[in-house]
């Protein structure tokens, strides 16, 4: 077990009437990448706001390195924040905003040189040391913050949705870089993001927020395959739900009864009663598209016609109306597909493990 | 007969133009013309050029002494109201709930919409109920009262586009309070509070009616120029207002200039 760089616990925050965080227990990993993900105003930002000292936890507590961090201002923490637009000194040149923490640390001159140069190599902006922050585009700004974020060698480096503002071509770019300077230097990253690809490529770990609190964390590939409520396996990536209320419950085989038919599912480690409603969570790219009939796997299979037909380069998607009138979206590579068009009659079905059972959220 | 037509659609707008700017600046124009001609009298043809009414308006001692307190107003209306609303602007923007600060905006916008008249003599009222003189003093407090709201306006616009997020981003590389105002704050909007206390210090020069309900028998140049305007036209009054016009419109200049610099 590696060391725990940040301890986050039972924080709480409000804002006047409004509760922006509901009790938050989070540990990070020395040398972890962590993603804090989710929609606006579901309190990333604040969390890490907490940690970087901007915001005091109405309740709780923020440990750096099992230093109790949570009533010390942000200067005195041993953190470092890349902010969403970079907020570079506009009236500073390129090497002053990246030498402005060790100036304040009183290092001697020449070692504040070398170090700026070894950061600008870091972010291969080796040329731009006397440019202006306003003559430096989006991602070299960015990479300036970064830079500049990271000189005074932080114990825990924050990333504020700081590629949001950047071209896709160019995000997916600094996507690997980050990952890559992260790697580089061991360092802990907290990144906080709405974008789950983002977080799905970058991260070591995910901490999935929904109003507040940290509805799940683990993995990309646990989040990805094992989400542990509707939220989530609609939140990650694209889904299937059906909805519906289950009828049996034979040891972990679970019936479920639909508007689109009644399916077989496992309840892995969730205790379900008769009765109870539930979801069925099935990707997209997990569900197999057959033209004729035949034998069709009871309880894993769905009968419609096709009513979409979207190429999107690499894959294609399809949409295939059930009976119930529900609409089931599959996906594949571009030539699983050829001659279909919109009525054909077709037959979808998954393997028994490829359906998720998940429990309605209760908002 | 078209062509006519034509021209004359085309010169119509110009020669409209031409008649309002005519109309803003031909008063001022006179007088500028006149304080330097040579005939006592505003009269055509112009004889002659000349500076005397320059030399005889300054070797006046009246005028002087006008020329330093206006001047001296001038400097305390452009301090105190360029700190105090800086720090009242800076302070409004930083403000979370955007109802409050809209309302704080307004009420401190009200006074430069309220008459003149009646600030004037409000205050004057108001300084006799504590028993305070009429004279210098009374007017500069006045002065500031006049022209705080236009340089909380015009820091408010300024900041309205101030990224707080620098200040944070000080704040989370060691900076204290103290050294993030010092290195980053005061850096960025030096230039924007300069130039709303040189509008301050405009708006002093050639303010008449709060000046005259409250500062005694002391003089300004404009109540200077209206006790010397009941006796007659001289023409040392076109050159006074002359140099005052030349010192406003170089204060309005860099103020302008001031404010766009760094704006972006």
């Amino acid at each position: 077990m590696t060391q725990t760089a940040v301890e986050i616990e039972g924080v709480r925050k409000r804002f006047g009437a409004a509760t922006a965080l509901e009790k938050v227990d989070l540990n990070v990993g020395t040398g972890e990448f962590l993603s804090l993900l989710g929609s606006s105003g579901c309190g990333k930002s604040t969390l890490l706001r907490i940690i970087s000292g901007f915001e005091q936890p109405t309740e709780g507590s923020v440990r750096i390195h099992g230093t109790d961090v949570t009533r010390q201002p942000p200067e005195r923490r041993p953190t470092n924040m890349v902010f969403q637009r970079g907020a570079l000194f506009p009236h500073m040149s390129v090497r002053e905003n990246i030498a402005y923490s060790l100036k304040l640390k009183r290092w001697e001159r020449s070692r504040i040189n070398d170090r700026v140069d070894e950061m600008l190599a870091l972010v291969r902006l080796e040329g731009f040391a006397d440019r202006e922050p306003g003559k430096l585009s989006g991602g070299q700004a960015q990479r300036v913050a970064l830079a500049r974020a990271l000189a005074g060698e932080p114990r825990v480096l924050l990333l504020d949705e700081p590629l949001s503002a950047l071209d896709l071509k160019l995000r997916q770019q600094m996507q690997l870089e980050l990952r890559a300077i992260q790697k580089r230097l061991g360092a802990t990253f907290i990144f906080v993001t709405h974008d789950q690809t983002e977080a799905l490529v970058m991260s070591d770990r995910i901490a999935i927020m929904n109003n507040g609190r940290i509805v799940q964390h683990g993995t990309p590939r646990d989040i990805y395959r094992r989400p542990n409520s509707v939220f989530v396996s609609d939140f990650i990536g694209a889904t299937n739900l059906l909805r519906g209320t289950i009828t049996a419950v034979e040891g972990k085989r679970v019936v479920l009864r639909t508007d689109s038919g009644t399916f077989h599912a496992l309840a892995s480690d969730m205790a379900v009663k008769r009765g109870e409603r539930a979801a069925l969570s099935v990707r997209p790219e997990a569900i197999s598209l057959r033209r004729d009939p035949g034998a069709t796997p009871e309880g894993y299979s769905v009968a419609g016609l096709v009513d979409e037909i979207i190429y999107q380069g690499n894959t294609v998607r399809v949409g295939v109306r059930a009976a119930s009138g529900a609409a089931i979206w599959i996906e594949g590579r571009g030539d699983d597909f050829d001659g279909l068009s919109s009525g054909t009659a077709v037959v979808l079905s998954w393997a028994p493990d490829a359906a998720i059972l998940l429990r309605e959220d209760t908002e | 007969m078209g062509d006519d037509m034509v021209r004359l659609r085309k010169l119509l707008p110009a020669a409209f133009v031409g008649a309002v700017l005519a109309y803003l600046y031909a008063p001022i124009a006179v007088i500028v013309i006149f304080s330097f001609t040579t005939s006592p009298r505003l009269s055509m043809p112009i004889e002659g050029l000349t500076l005397d009414w320059y030399t005889s308006a300054l070797s006046n001692s009246l005028i002087s002494t006008a020329l330093r307190n206006s001047l001296l107003l001038a400097s305390v209306s452009a301090l105190v109201s360029g700190v105090i609303g800086a720090a009242f602007a800076f302070g409004l923007v930083a403000l979370k709930r955007p109802r409050l600060r809209a309302s704080l905006l307004g009420a401190s916008m009200l006074p430069a919409i309220m008459p003149l008249l009646v600030i004037g003599i409000a205050l004057a009222v108001f300084f006799r109920l504590m028993h305070v003189q009429q004279g210098l003093l009374n007017a500069a407090i006045g002065h500031v009262l006049v022209s705080l709201p236009f340089v909380v306006l015009t820091m408010n616009a300024r900041l309205e586009t101030f990224d707080f997020s620098v200040l944070e981003a000080a704040r989370d590389l060691g900076a204290t309070p103290g050294r993030v105002l010092r290195d980053i704050t005061l850096p960025l909007i030096r230039p924007s509070i300069i130039g709303a206390a040189l509008l301050a210090a405009a708006l002093s020069l050639d303010e008449f009616v709060v000046t005259w309900f409250n500062i005694g028998s002391q003089l300004t140049v404009p109540v200077l120029v209206w006790g010397l305007m009941r006796r007659g036209i001289d023409p040392s009054i076109n050159a006074i207002a002359t140099m005052l016009l030349a010192l406003l419109v170089c204060l309005v200049a860099a103020s302008a200039l001031l404010n766009r610099k760094k704006s972006k």
